[in-house]
């Protein structure tokens, strides 16, 4: 289910309505159970890897917290992990036929019922292990724990996404070394939004073994805590020790929380429906081309894809924060007009702030930050981009974005600590100047392959000049949705406030929250596309 | 509990009354529709239609807010207040072509849609000796030709019949008429949709508009078109009454709400019929059939056939996939566009969707060649 679609249009309200009716505690269930179909609808068998990550991280989090785990709550993890077994990845779900109701079920395959085996001997494992662990030396377990769940997240997460990726790059390499290369390559299908979810539950136990969180006893917010439909897929990636207490009280649904929550949804689905879809196809029509392309399709190309990117990403975590605001349930924002950034230090307090903060605080800290020689800084700000760069996908263009905005980053560092930039003029002129050092990055990401990269850093460095524009045109929805984004976008900016609307007339409100409206039903002719993110 | 909690804020401004509350929301509510009520005047008025004008004639935005304009309405338009249709109303009707037989001297006929027009006329080039009789539609899929075909009373006069196949119109198969598969630029001509019966045999669900003038019939008697919607409704899988039905067509942006609409179902439909990993088996079943008929007709009259297969834009090679088991079958000389231009190559194609002129010019080439193959010249 896409945040786009129809279903989604039913979906919602449903979920609203019933949620207004609950108590907490109904409510999280509502919430879970919509949250595990709103996934399901993509693909149920995908569902017990969050349910597994659940489970794990829940039993890290109580070892690493308090040491030892109740036998109640040992059955109860070891249930969970048995009927979530059976229930995704054991039977086989199929879309209900013409004319039924209910999905058609069947029987597990071979693989269903390995998957449920290995699903009781984890049950067994840590029903065995348990009294061992709750002997330990409080120190040795809480490390113990730390590698459990960091270790766990990160197979899972290695194998779904990164198996082939090192695969093919081993093979590549001993083909160059002339050595016979022909390794297993297995036939995987990326668990959408498994890089989030799973980034996500792993700040649970990291913060838990640094003092600072509590591990949570109800398994039912854990587990909505990693689950929660509106930021699972896409993100943003929320921390444990904001979103846990959120969930673990009641919420006020109030007025305010109610508009505010409707804007970012109207918002959210203009950038996506109106403006990225409607560059989608100028975009592909260059990047997807094996013909002769010119200069000046290149860098429209780029520049066009720089707007897709930020309007699809920015417009999902928008319909994300919306719908939690209705909920009563505050998202942190993850994107702060990132255009409008002079320097790459910036750029990254700006975009995709809960990816850049969460690689900070996980990474780049741990790593030493900038505590160490200038070298190490440099050496600490590579690595952790380079890592931010696989993050995003299983191929070497993703590392060599991650190199480049890494690179940026030292040079930025380098020049010295200049002050902010007082006044729009120079602001806008500082953002121009930087904005094209965003679009060759961008180049690199959207990049379909190493040599097509090769091949645009050529044209752009030896082409210039040549205006032949054979580019598709993006779509007047598109067009009108770019200059109401960039409208929106700098009054932001100016008035230094997200609600920078409210201070305007009620009718000119009215007249704006029209003109978004009119750009998404203009928009709902354009060729829908997958949300980016989603293959992340 | 959370509802009791509705008239709380949580916010650091100060809170404000309902009542209050309730006049922000009416006036915010009176200058969204406002705006929406001003958008639809402003543009309904700039960017209009005279009566007798059709979309195509008209400005790029005057056609953009047309597009979402109801089949009904975009076809009674085509037929101005003199009574003077437009070139598209006339399009494609079978029993309009094929009228003519090819003069004395070597002629093939070619059955198809532009893709196979443009590549028999480029191959002219290579076969100056023979005249070419066209007869097709507007994106015309497989059973249009193969009724075409049927209809024709002169095809046995040509020295060889050619078929052209194009990708992206097979899943039409289970149309009716250009109307409902096509309908932001509909052309109303019709054709049968072929089914398979128990003993795999084709089976014709004839429409019951076959020409011109039962359009223009249907069109003036209201029980008529009425009777006409349900069959389509019934039998093509395209059809879709909120797009077909003539209702709110005054407004613009109920008109690009349709248009979205109707692209989604589009969509919808297609994907049904044609998936990354090829046609729908449905599909290709009748259209093998179609072919295996067809073939057997044309040989029965004693003329070889000739197909060309257009993989384009979107289809990979999934059109060669489909029925080129099928051609080998009947031993069945064809061309295909996949060996040329590969259709995953955007750069193969012009802006309209054709393909380049030069790679039109190979294809007639090779269509050439194999026509002489096949004629043993």
């Amino acid at each position: 289910m896409f945040f786009n679609s129809l279903a989604y249009l039913v979906f919602l309200p449903v979920v609203y309505g019933l949620y207004r009716l609950l108590g907490r505690r109904g409510q999280n269930l509502l919430l879970l159970g919509a949250s595990y179909y709103f996934y399901g609808c993509w693909d149920v068998r995908f569902l017990f890897l969050i349910a597994l990550s659940t489970g794990i991280d829940y039993y890290c989090g109580l070892m690493l917290g308090e040491g030892l785990v109740s036998r109640t709550r040992r059955r109860g993890i070891g249930a969970w992990f048995a009927c979530t077994a059976i229930a995704f990845a054991g039977l086989q779900w199929q879309p209900a036929a013409p004319g039924q109701l209910l999905p058609q079920v069947s029987l597990p395959t071979e693989a269903g019922w390995w998957i449920i085996v290995g699903s009781v001997g984890l049950w067994s494992l840590l029903e065995l292990t348990h009294s061992w662990f709750a002997s330990m030396e409080e120190r040795r377990r809480r490390r113990w724990f730390v590698r459990i769940s960091v270790i766990g997240n990160l197979t899972i997460l290695g194998f779904f996404k990164y198996f082939n990726f090192f695969v093919e790059s081993a093979e590549g390499l001993a083909t160059a070394c002339g050595l016979p290369a022909e390794w297993l390559r297995l036939d995987l299908v990326l668990p959408v939004g498994i890089s989030f979810y799973t980034f996500q539950t792993m700040s649970y136990t990291l913060d838990i073994a640094r003092n600072k969180l509590k591990p949570t006893r109800s398994f039912l917010d854990f587990s909505l805590f990693v689950a929660f439909f509106p930021q699972l897929v896409a993100g943003p990636i929320e921390r444990a020790s904001h979103l846990l207490p959120i969930l673990a009280r009641p919420r006020a649904l109030t007025f305010e929380g109610t508009t505010r929550g409707m804007f970012l949804i109207l918002l959210g689905l203009m950038k996506k429906v109106a403006i990225a879809d409607g560059v989608a196809e100028s975009v592909n029509s260059i990047y997807l081309t094996g013909g002769a392309i010119s200069w000046l399709d290149l860098v429209a190309a780029t520049f066009l894809f720089a707007i897709q990117i930020y309007c699809d990403f920015s417009g999902y975590s928008d319909i994300a924060r919306g719908t939690s605001k209705l909920l009563g349930i505050d998202l942190m924002t993850n994107f702060r007009c990132p255009y409008l950034s002079v320097n790459p230090q910036e750029f990254w307090q700006r975009w995709h702030i809960s990816l850049s903060s969460w690689l900070r605080d996980y990474l780049y800290i741990p790593l030493g930050g900038n505590r160490g020689s200038t070298w190490l800084t440099n050496r600490n700000l590579l690595l952790t981009m380079v890592l931010g760069g696989l993050w995003h996908g299983a191929a070497w263009n993703f590392v060599l974005w991650g190199l480049y905005q890494g690179g940026l980053l030292v040079i930025h560092r380098s020049l010295g600590h200049h002050g902010p930039i007082v006044g729009v003029m120079r602001r806008l002129i500082g953002a121009a100047m930087f904005f094209p050092l965003v679009c060759y990055g961008w180049l690199l990401f959207r990049a379909e392959s190493m040599e097509q990269i090769a091949d645009f850093t050529q044209i752009l460095f030896t082409d210039f000049g040549n205006m032949a524009l054979t580019m598709s045109r993006p779509t007047l929805a598109g067009i009108l949705g770019i200059s109401l984004l960039i409208a929106v976008e700098l009054l932001e900016f100016r008035r230094r406030s997200p609600r920078f609307y409210l201070a305007y007339p009620r009718i000119i409100r009215g007249s704006l929250y029209a003109g978004m409206f009119l750009a998404i039903v203009m928009g709902t002719s354009n060729d829908p596309a997958q949300f980016i993110y989603f293959q992340f | 509990m959370t509802q009791h909690n509705l008239s709380t804020s949580n916010s650091k401004s100060p809170p404000i009354a309902p009542r209050a509350r309730w006049r922000d929301c009416v006036v915010v509510g009176i200058g969204f529709l406002a705006t929406v009520i001003m958008f639809d005047v402003v543009v309904g008025y700039c960017f209009r239609l005279q009566g007798d004008e059709s979309a195509s004639s008209t400005g790029p935005l005057n056609r953009y807010f047309e597009y979402g304009r109801s089949v009904e309405s975009k076809i009674r338009r085509m037929v101005g207040p003199d009574g003077r249709q437009h070139p598209l109303f006339s399009a494609g009707w079978v029993e309009q072509q094929g009228a003519t037989a090819p003069e004395s001297g070597a002629s093939m006929t070619v059955y198809g849609q532009s893709f196979s027009n443009h590549v028999a006329l480029a191959s002219k080039e290579f076969l100056r000796d023979f005249e070419t009789r066209l007869i097709g539609g507007p994106a015309a899929t497989l059973s249009h030709s193969y009724f075409a075909f049927l209809q024709d009373k002169h095809w046995s006069k040509s020295e060889v019949v050619v078929l052209g196949i194009l990708a992206s119109s097979l899943p039409n198969i289970q149309s009716m008429t250009h109307m409902t598969a096509f309908w932001q630029g509909p052309a109303p001509h019709t054709y049968p949709r072929y089914v398979l019966n128990a003993d795999s045999r084709l089976q014709a669900i004839t429409p019951l508009v076959r020409s011109e003038t039962d359009l223009c019939a249907a069109l003036a008697d209201g029980a008529k078109w009425t009777e006409f919607a349900s069959q389509l409704a019934l039998h093509d899988a395209f059809f879709d009454p909120f797009v077909f039905n003539r209702f709110l067509d005054w407004s613009p942006t109920f008109r690009l709400l349709r248009r979205g609409w109707g692209q989604s179902h589009a969509r919808a439909v297609t994907a049904k019929l044609h998936t990354r990993d090829g046609f729908a088996p449905e599909a290709v079943a009748v259209a093998r059939a179609i072919l295996r008929t067809f073939v057997a007709r044309a040989r029965k009259g004693g003329r070889p056939v000739v197909v060309m297969l257009f993989n384009d834009r979107g289809y990979a090679n999934h059109l060669d996939e489909a029925l080129v088991p099928a051609l080998h079958e009947s031993e069945v000389q064809f061309v295909s566009s996949h060996e040329v231009a590969p259709a995953g190559n955007l750069a193969n194609f012009v802006p309209d969707g054709h393909f380049r002129p030069d790679i039109e010019r190979e294809l007639g080439r090779r269509l050439a060649s194999t026509i002489r193959e096949v004629l043993g010249h």
